[in-house]
């Protein structure tokens, strides 16, 4: 006899709720503390660049990152990737298009599209020379470290989003909690928060007044202190 | 945790090419390497011969259509096992796996169709091609497997002579429409065998012809080459080498990183750039040894690549170089005097050099030495045998040091000289970037210290191979250069030594714990290539 539905998702939501008891064990809690702030750092950067158009895209960035953090909890692994994924895509959207109105317009009432291969465009994308070295001089020495970083994560989430074996990526079979893939999840969270507000910063910081940067001092601080170009911004 | 691929073996062909980091040097040494004129590339270990030639091998495929240059990699890393009664069995050897190796170049352009007259010279004697195995490829596997029954008697009646070789290979140019056969030879001549090398440059040379251009892969010091070819008329010998004072040092050894990493590890990279680049320097431009140490280093933190630094260059570099010293007993002496005249002498020396420059608030540092070439030439062999492993560079000679008189000038690995400091990290970033070639320790023709050696070391004789590899079978495949987890793998179903390893099958290495069908093959390839290293040298 097999169940109805109501009884089935059921089964399927108490077993969510045991892996989100598996995942919210005291050993785990620093580790998803500090993922969780990558949503704080995107709302602190959406409050600053409010005024602009683009801020919306950032702000369903942190949205959907905030969703790929609650499928993590409760062990919809493939989905926390995909919503990975999603948050960067989104992030860099929005930046790209902050430097062409145009775009940006059509963009947000659906009249154009973007695509990954754009963003990521060696002579045009958001890490491209031009791109980087219009808005931040000095920072044109790191794009292609960050055009790599970017290419990388995209590569690594995709993996869960087709469906099909990921190489790198573990996810268990079936609903069950996997510390092996949450784990990976999380250095895989760090790597894009700081690909984030690396190319957040590098878009934004010079046309930012000395109070707004010193609202985003903690943010930049805590994953651009090591650029010693963007540690003198938050100096002076 | 990184998964590097520390070996040019290991990259699948069709990714080489997304893999190569682009310098005008290394662009110019691929450009020598399709070129008509013969090229010999010379590096040590890990220097990145192997991958530019098969950068080279994947560009001329590619443009195969227009400029009808055909390329053949032949690697000649087997010869090590080669133990038949056949006294000429290395000749023969590499005839089969030249001719075989071509065949198969044919096949796979789509050059080979129907019974040929022109290619049965390369086919020992049958004029139709059967892709499964032909004739002197099969020779050729009989030699290789020759360890397994030593002594074996092998019928080579069907292996083509030079001449009839290079008119077959003119046949077959000119009724396929190819301009030439590009042939690159890879680990073309044991390190420890004169004589293979004297027999490999022979042969280089007797191919020569417009329709035949040969290249190879050579260590230093493989520098016996017979009495017909003379190096530098039949050939241009270019040493593959990085060095750190070139403008574009760090950015190229940070791109062959990047090409493999993951995320993680680019992130680190970024994070602690400046560890990053005390690394990249402490290799003194070797590849190979970058990726073992960024494996080893992967969280980039500076505990942790201090670490490996004084792990790294204070053992396991060394460990590599006696390791020669175990295999080949009879060198045993000057193994063993290079590695105590490098530590004790020529290392604490720069080191002490270094420190005055600071002391003296001069910007200059060294990793150089230079000795004179009248010195007994035992010394140069275990120089030799250490360029070999890396640990120290061939730069120049003729290079004048103190009363006018000459010498030749080595620099020693950057890690070598730093891992003695409290600080790698700081010191390594300091000395490399203010190395001045000008400054360097001297040592004379009769220095003291060569005494020893001299006294103890008859003459240079040449190693028995046979003799080596019996040993060799016997040791532990913890003696290979393995992941922990192929290594754990392996002794899980009991292959422990050398020899269980070579004698393994594919089904064998599936019965390790979620290994299936690919996995299979790749470990197997890993630990194939694994032990070709080890034996080679």
């Amino acid at each position: 006899m097999s169940a109805n539905i109501q009884e089935y998702f059921q089964t399927l939501s108490d077993s969510t709720g045991a892996i989100m008891k598996s995942t919210l064990i005291d050993e785990n809690i620093p580790k998803l503390s500090k993922c969780f702030i990558l949503k704080t750092d995107i709302d602190a950067w959406c409050e600053v660049l409010r005024d602009r158009k683009e801020s919306e895209i950032f702000r369903t960035a942190a949205e959907e990152y905030e969703y790929s953090i609650l499928s993590l909890i409760h062990g919809y692994y493939r989905n926390a990737y995909k919503g990975l994924r999603l948050t960067i895509e989104l992030t860099l959207q929005g930046v790209y298009l902050s430097a062409n109105e145009l775009h940006l317009r059509e963009w947000l009432c659906n009249k154009t599209d973007t695509n990954w291969a754009q963003l990521k465009n060696d002579d045009t994308g958001v890490f491209s020379k031009r791109f980087v070295s219009t808005f931040f001089i000095g920072l044109e020495e790191k794009c292609k470290h960050y055009n790599v970083l970017a290419e990388a994560l995209y590569r690594e989430c995709s993996e869960c989003v087709h469906g099909n074996m990921p190489k790198e990526i573990v996810i268990p079979k079936g609903l069950t909690y996997s510390k092996e893939t949450l784990e990976m999840w999380v250095t895989k969270s760090q790597s894009s928060s700081l690909l984030v507000n690396f190319a957040l910063a590098m878009r934004y910081l010079n046309d930012l007044s000395p109070s707004q940067i010193s609202s985003l001092r903690e943010v930049l601080n805590e994953n651009l202190g090591h650029i010693e170009l963007i540690r003198n911004k938050i100096i002076h | 945790m990184a998964n590097l691929i520390i070996r040019t073996e290991d990259i699948k062909p069709e990714h080489i090419l997304d893999m190569y980091v682009e310098s005008p040097k290394d662009n110019a040494i691929i450009d020598s390497i399709k070129a008509i004129n013969p090229a010999i590339i010379e590096g040590s270990r890990g220097t990145g011969k192997s991958f530019l030639l098969r950068v080279a091998e994947a560009q001329l495929l590619k443009s195969f259509h227009t400029t009808k240059i055909l390329p053949v990699y032949v690697a000649f890393g087997k010869s090590s096992l080669l133990q038949t009664q056949d006294p000429n069995q290395f000749v023969h050897w590499m005839m089969a796996r030249m001719c075989s190796r071509i065949i198969r170049a044919l096949y796979q352009m789509g050059l080979l169709v129907g019974p040929s007259a022109a290619l049965s010279t390369l086919l020992g004697g049958n004029q139709t091609v059967d892709i499964g195995q032909t004739k002197l490829e099969t020779i050729a596997k009989e030699y290789e497997e020759s360890y397994k029954k030593p002594h074996t008697e092998i019928d080579f009646s069907s292996i083509p002579t030079v001449e009839d070789f290079r008119d077959s290979i003119e046949d077959i140019c000119k009724e396929k429409g190819i301009d030439r056969i590009c042939i690159l030879f890879d680990e073309a001549a044991h390190i420890f065998r004169p004589e293979q090398q004297r027999q490999f440059f022979t042969l280089f040379r007797d191919l020569r012809s417009p329709y035949i251009s040969c290249n190879a892969a050579v260590y230093p010091g493989v520098t016996f080459y017979g009495t017909i070819f003379q190096a530098n008329h039949d050939g241009t010998i270019i040493t593959l080498t990085r060095n750190p004072l070139d403008p574009d040092y760090l950015t190229q050894m940070r791109d062959i990183v990047l090409k493999q990493a993951d995320s993680v590890l680019i992130e680190n990279i970024e994070r602690h750039s400046i560890n990053f680049n005390a690394l990249a320097y402490s290799v003194s431009g070797n590849p190979r040894l970058l990726l073992k140490i960024i494996g080893m280093a992967y969280s980039m933190k500076a505990n942790d690549v201090k670490k490996v630094l004084k792990e790294f260059y204070r053992t396991d570099i060394w460990a590599e170089h006696s390791i020669l010293a175990d295999k080949y007993i009879g060198h045993r002496a000057i193994i063993d005097w290079g590695r105590q005249f490098i530590e004790t002498r020529v290392i604490v020396d720069t080191i002490e050099k270094n420190s005055q420059r600071l002391e003296d608030n001069k910007n200059e540092s060294t990793c150089y030495f230079v000795i004179h070439r009248d010195s007994p030439k035992v010394v140069f062999e275990a120089i030799r045998m250490l360029s070999y492993t890396g640990i120290v560079t061939q730069l120049d000679s003729g290079v004048v040091i103190t009363r006018g008189k000459t010498g030749t000038r080595y620099a020693i690995n950057l890690g070598c000289i730093a891992c003695q400091s409290a600080e790698p990290i700081v010191e390594l970033n300091r000395i490399s970037k203010q190395l001045s070639i000008k400054r360097f320790s001297e040592y004379g023709e009769n220095h003291p210290i060569y005494q020893g050696l001299v006294s103890s070391v008859g003459e240079f004789t040449e190693g028995d191979l046979a003799e080596a590899l019996n040993r060799e079978m016997t040791k532990s495949i913890s003696v290979l250069d393995l992941s922990s987890y192929q290594e754990r793998g392996l002794f899980e179903i009991g292959i422990n030594t050398i020899a269980d390893a070579l004698h393994a099958t594919e089904s064998d290495f599936q019965k390790i714990k979620y290994v299936g069908p690919t996995r299979s093959r790749q470990i197997m390839n890993v630990v194939f290539s694994s032990i070709l290293e080890y034996l080679s040298g």
